[in-house]
């Protein structure tokens, strides 16, 4: 990995924090796409390696949502725990796939956050039908 | 309004659901939990974001776990993008007090199409 290479890294994954801590989103959705295009992983290695770089930001936001008394443990350890079952069908699809249709599938999720994000604007528009 | 105690198989069905969407694409999984969070168990959309934010690093590390075993895991990439992130993200949240734009919103989603275009050309 060339200096340029790790430089430009850090800070794609230091403009994915801010990202993720401004508008809710995982660090996720971010770092497959820096993984990718500039450490060069494959799509799969680059989601797996987006679980493992998640870790510490969700690790501290999670500590800090807990000291300000916002997370329900019970429900958090239920989903986390049944989620260990879904994690074990989903990689082995992932797995199964080809590294374009995965890739595919990834572009296909980005679309739907960036509509979700759209839809939550103009469901919070002054007027709008739902909460201020 | 105060949360109705949601029922395990409701619970159990967001985890598996959600578990299964992180190892497909390799994202936290919040993008379901939160919205079914808020849906089926009446969360207000804050206590959601924490409790998702909690059961996101189970799912994470199981995740992991699973393919490390299949040597998919860069470690040295993951901190590479990671350990910055975690800075930028206590940044982040920072802003998040000062400002809350619709067109910041609006310019994020848009620049998140982009990239999905890049990546089906890809």
């Amino acid at each position: 990995m060339s200096a340029s290479t790790i430089a430009l890294a850090l800070c794609l994954g230091f403009g994915a924090g801010v990202l993720s801590g401004l508008f809710g989103v995982g660090g996720g959705i971010l770092f497959v796409p820096t993984l990718a295009f500039v450490v060069g992983l494959g799509q799969l290695d680059a989601q797996a390696t987006s679980l493992a770089a998640m870790i510490p930001v969700v690790a501290f936001g999670a500590w800090q949502q807990h000291r300000a008394g916002n997370v329900r443990w019970r429900v958090a350890v239920v989903i986390g725990l049944a989620s260990i079952i879904g994690v074990a069908g989903g990689a082995a699809v992932a797995t199964s796939l080809s590294e374009s249709l995965l890739r595919d599938l990834f572009a296909g999720l980005l679309l739907i956050v960036a509509a979700q994000l759209v839809l939550s604007v103009v469901r919070s528009t002054p007027g709008g039908s739902t909460k201020t | 309004m105060p949360s109705a105690k949601p029922s395990l198989w409701v619970l159990g069905g967001i985890g598996v659901a959600s578990g299964f969407l992180s190892a497909l694409f390799g994202v936290g999984g919040g993008i379901i939990v939160v919205p079914l969070l808020v849906l089926l168990a009446a969360f207000d959309s804050r206590v959601a974001t924490a409790t998702s934010l909690a059961a996101i690093l189970i799912t994470a590390l199981s995740g992991v776990t699973s393919f490390s075993l299949f040597d998919h895991v860069h470690w040295k990439g993951a901190a590479l993008v990671g350990l910055p992130a975690l800075a930028g993200s206590l940044a982040g949240v920072q802003l998040q007090h000062r400002i809350s734009s619709r067109s910041l919103t609006l310019a994020f989603s848009v620049f998140l199409a982009a990239v999905a275009v890049v990546l089906f050309i890809e």
